[in-house]
């Protein structure tokens, strides 16, 4: 089984339009990639493709109604679509301080979702 | 009068205006009286008096409901003390019952001492008339006035008439202190006044004598004292002293009567005043005088032949006197209006009822009228109830606040007196006046030095040697800055450490960290902090640097409305309302807004679901709402790429992404991570030809574009969605510049800057998106730092002088450039860095900047974009002397030179 996949390298302006050749799921070969970084973007992205999830949670007794919360590392691109439906459903309380851990061990994957800012209490 | 009058005139379909001198209503006779509503046995039958006395008495009885007037119908005793008063008093009741006063009837001493027990036992009997009343007088004068704004009637006060012009002996308009106001009708409702009003047009049918009356006021703990209005028997000139209560639960004695000549004359005399206390004490001996508060005089206006003066001016048409208005002026008054208006109708005025016309005015108790539970329902409507403000009346800092913002706003400390009852107390104001006159400088944006007692020219306070308190004079600062986005925090910043000593952040958002704060998404700061941050961790450190340095101002919630020379800049604030804050330097930082559909005219209905992406960002991300399930992106710009992620992550579905343009206009990232990610397809060459939808967008029209961006016919397909996000670029945010007289790159839409950020003004820079929309924010707070820092340099007079300006132009291949000029000797910031933008995308090009026959950098880039800015540095030191022009171009390099 091999397949042949097109991919736009973002590492830097130029944007190499490159295709890597994955069989049994390796890479087999690839072309395009005119650097170094480019192609071991290229191998990351075929391999293991890593993304930030970014997305907002519900807050109870904030200044305002949600929090914005970011991965404090990457994860697989697959697990990003799961970890915010499972974040949508969960609240916090205020006050927040930006980098508290608001979701511990994100799906088991050792990465935590912290706050992406502060989120002070409403004044009662 | 005039209020009563104008509260009847708006019953109708007219346009009229009250014109009031003084800086409040009811200034005049109407605010220093007696506040008796009379039965109505006193004056001649036949006479205006007689007729309108007795009329009005029965409309206070509907206009107590209406108007929610605070009245008391405590009844009158006219008291009699010898044989001869019981004769005249006989005479009182005949003309009573002539005049249709009724129930009126004679008492015998028993009675009279069993319900007055502290009038002089010397009392032979009384005459007794139940119906007669007490009333504030000026809360009658308020309420009229207050009820005819609600109705349409405008009150211009501090509006003196000076001149009435005529043409062809009717009336045409009336000359102001403050300008021309055209009318054929006019009322002279001018009191003591009403005699120089008709004097203007040579009517000397109005002969007014002011006729002064002084009183004593005494401390409420005298309330139980007189039960009723205790009236002596009447002499020939005057009803004579009454010991009274008011409403407000006081007692009053008054008034003696002198003729004056001075119609502004108020002053108590040692005399009248004697007068008063030794009238006074024949009906109530035992008078403690120890417990007066206060003394006041007030004016009749008397006229030539002691009645009323209602009717048309014999002089010049359309001027209607109603004038002489003396007791019982206050309880004649909405009758005489009534009359006033018939007069207007019998001369013709054509009168058609006022379709929106309101009676009512609810009546509000005040704050110490409510009982506990009352009071803590006002608190939790308005905590500034939680301030009493004037001790001895109980009233608090929030019904002192609402007079000041009333449709009939209190501008002086006895207008907030008079409606509030602050400063009417014990102390007379001694406690509260201070505070009240703080109040009224705070909620006008004034200094306390503005503030007046009553009359136009009444200033209270001097302003003290050596200047204003700070916290009474405008706000100054070395620097202003203009937004709390990225690009004012970092001017802000950069400002301080410059050397600037205070400096301002002026946020119209509840919120530091402008746009930022709903860029919730990751890939800000690799250039400022080497680290990948979301929008919020990239504001919230420098939100958290400005927090920490105290020399920085931060207003939220405010507006800049104007910035004027000098700098004035006049901000409207929701802690502080409208306010003037005064600066040294101005940094323009308001960022940019998105181009609307209107602006690039797509046709087709206008249902919900259309939105700009940046407002479906602040829906989503900072709302917590979705701006719909089934979305259309139109334009491939940044905002739009990462909503279509967004919405995609929250479970909506991303139809597709439409560019008119050949390539995208956002970030490749963002092209393979918002939409190959999602397998969101971006059609490129396409747009959107119509929207579809009634209430709702229900679907889209796409079409192919030709290379002139025309929709190819027959290329058309469908998409149904129920929401369209337009993400079609960004236009900086430059009302504020415009009126500032800044001059404007056609092509940025932003201000022409130096390398210092300087625009066409001196003392006015702008640095961020209200320059240039930058794409990268890390740019924008690298931008903003040239910005603060030389801002500051200027309010300390630091700033180098400019020798010499060379223009930067735009050459071949590049569309923008900034700075657009270059300020010589460059002071100490020699490398300039060029922000500049292609027109369309290069592959292997050379960016070439030359000045005059020099060519003092080139560089080649693999490739250019629109979407990316470039950024090069120049040295300042390299530029050719003699050369007024740099030019910047981007060309691809030829095949052959590869």
């Amino acid at each position: 089984m091999s397949a042949n996949r097109k991919l736009i390298c973002i590492v830097c302006p130029i944007g190499c339009i490159g295709e890597v050749c994955i069989a049994d799921g390796q890479v087999a070969s690839m072309q395009g990639f005119i650097c170094e970084r480019g192609k071991s973007y290229a191998y990351a992205e075929s391999t293991n493709p890593l993304r930030m999830l970014t997305t907002t949670v519900r807050v109870r007794g904030g200044v305002l109604p949600l929090l914005p919360v970011v991965s404090a590392g990457s994860l697989p691109k697959a697990c990003v679509p799961v970890g915010v439906q499972l974040l949508s459903e969960i609240i916090v309380d205020a006050p927040i301080k930006v980098g508290q851990v608001i979701f511990p061990d994100l799906l088991g994957l050792g990465v935590d979702i912290v706050a992406s800012r502060d989120l002070p209490a409403r004044p009662i | 009068m005039g209020s009563a009058i104008a509260r009847e005139l708006s019953r109708y379909n007219l346009r009229v205006v009250v014109l009031e001198k003084h800086p409040d209503l009811g200034m005049g006779t109407s605010k220093a009286n007696s506040g008796i509503l009379h039965a109505g046995f006193d004056a001649l039958p036949g006479t205006h008096k007689a007729s309108l006395n007795v009329r009005g008495n029965a409309l206070y009885h509907e206009l107590e409901a209406e108007l929610g007037i605070r009245l008391k119908w405590i009844g009158s005793l006219v008291v009699a003390l010898d044989e001869h008063d019981l004769a005249v008093q006989s005479d009182l009741l005949r003309r009573g019952k002539a005049n249709g006063v009724p129930r009126l009837e004679l008492i015998s001493r028993d009675t009279l001492l069993e319900l007055e027990p502290h009038i002089t036992k010397t009392a032979l009997g009384a005459l007794w008339a139940p119906t007669a009343g007490i009333v504030s007088p000026f809360d009658a004068t308020l309420a009229f006035a207050e009820n005819a704004v609600q109705n349409g009637v405008t009150v211009l006060r501090e509006h003196a008439v000076e001149q009435i012009v005529v043409n062809g002996n009717a009336v045409a308009g009336v000359v102001t202190a403050h300008g021309y106001i055209e009318t054929t009708w006019i009322i002279n409702a001018a009191g003591v006044h009403a005699g120089s009003i008709a004097a203007l047009v040579g009517d000397d049918s109005v002969a007014i004598t002011p006729r002064k009356g002084e009183y004593l006021l005494f401390d409420s703990t005298l309330e139980d004292c007189v039960k009723s209005v205790l009236f002596p028997t009447p002499t020939k000139v005057s009803k004579g002293i009454v010991v009274g209560p008011t409403v407000h639960g006081n007692l009053f004695i008054g008034p003696n009567a002198a003729n004056v000549s001075d119609p502004e004359d108020l002053a108590t005399t040692a005399i009248g005043l004697s007068e008063i206390i030794d009238g006074a004490k024949k009906l109530v001996p035992s008078l403690p005088l120890g417990a007066v508060i206060t003394q006041f005089a007030g004016l009749r206006a008397v006229a030539q032949h002691d009645d009323f003066i209602i009717g048309p001016s014999p002089v010049v048409r359309g001027l209607i006197h109603a004038a002489g208005i003396q007791s019982p002026g206050l309880t004649a008054a909405p009758a005489i209006a009534e009359r006033t208006v018939d007069i207007l109708r019998e001369l013709g005025l054509h009168l058609k009822p006022n379709p929106r016309f309101m009676p009512l005015r609810p009546a509000h108790l005040s704050y110490k009228e409510h009982g506990e539970p009352g009071r803590r329902h006002l608190f939790a409507l308005n905590p500034l109830h939680g301030r009493i403000i004037c001790r001895c009346e109980g009233v608090t800092e929030a019904e002192i606040v609402s007079a000041i913002h009333a449709p009939c706003p209190a501008h002086t400390l006895d207008a907030v007196k008079v409606r509030t009852r602050a400063g009417m107390g014990r102390c007379q104001g001694g406690f509260c006046g201070p505070r009240t006159s703080a109040l009224l400088a705070r909620e006008l944006g004034l200094p306390l030095s503005s503030v007046r007692k009553d009359t136009s020219e009444s200033f209270l306070y001097f302003p003290r040697r050596g200047g204003h308190p700070v916290a009474d004079t405008r706000p100054e600062f070395d620097v202003a800055v203009i937004g709390g986005g990225p690009a004012g925090l970092a001017a802000a910043l950069a400002a301080r450490e410059r050397g600037a000593k205070r400096v301002v952040i002026m946020e119209r958002d509840r919120e530091l960290g402008g746009i930022l704060n709903q860029c919730i998404h990751n890939g800000f700061g690799l250039h400022r902090f080497n680290e990948e941050l979301t929008g919020p961790t990239y504001a919230q450190r420098y939100i958290d640097m400005v927090l920490a340095d105290a020399a920085i101002t931060v207003y939220l919630d405010t507006m800049v409305r104007q910035v004027r020379p000098g700098f004035q800049v006049l901000v409207s604030s929701a802690a502080h309302g409208p306010m003037e804050v005064a600066a040294r330097a101005v940094v323009l930082a308001m960022g940019c807004r998105e181009r609307t559909r209107g602006a690039i005219r797509i046709p087709g209905s206008r249902p919900a679901g259309v939105f700009t992406a940046g407002a479906a960002q602040r829906i989503v991300n900072m709302e917590g709402y979705l701006p719909g399930k089934k979305i259309v992106v139109l334009g491939s710009g940044d905002i739009g790429l990462i909503m279509a992620r967004r919405l995609t992550l929250e479970g909506a579905k991303v139809l597709a992404v439409v560019e008119i343009m050949p390539y995208s206009n956002g970030l490749t990232r963002n092209i393979v991570q918002c939409l190959e990610d999602y397998d969101i397809p971006l059609y490129l060459s396409h747009t959107v030809t119509e929207v579809h939808g009634k209430d709702r967008v229900t679907g889209v029209t796409v079409a192919k574009v030709d290379e002139n961006k025309s929709p190819i016919p027959g290329s058309e397909f469908a998409l149904d969605c129920d929401c369209l996000l337009l993400s079609v670029g960004l236009i900086p945010e430059n009302e504020l510049s415009r009126e500032l007289g800044v001059l404007f790159d056609p092509v940025t839409l932003g201000p022409v800057v130096d390398q210092f950020r300087h625009t066409s003004v001196p003392g006015i820079f702008a640095a961020g998106n209200v320059l240039h929309v930058h794409d990268l924010v890390d740019f924008v707070s690298e931008e903003s730092e040239l910005a603060g820092r030389a801002a500051a340099d200027f309010a300390a007079g630091n700033m180098p002088p400019t020798c010499q300006t060379l223009s930067v132009r735009a050459g071949e291949g590049v569309r923008t450039v900034v700075p657009q000029k270059i300020a010589l000797p460059a002071g100490a910031e020699d490398t300039i860095r060029l922000y500049l933008r292609a027109t369309i995308p290069l592959q292997r090009c050379t960016l070439t900047v030359t000045s005059g026959h020099q060519t003092p950098l080139t560089r080649r880039f693999p490739v250019a974009k629109p979407s990316e800015m470039i950024t090069v540095d120049v040295n300042a030191l390299s530029l050719a002397e003699g050369a007024n022009e740099l030019c910047v171009s981007l060309r691809e390099v030829e095949k052959h030179e590869r």
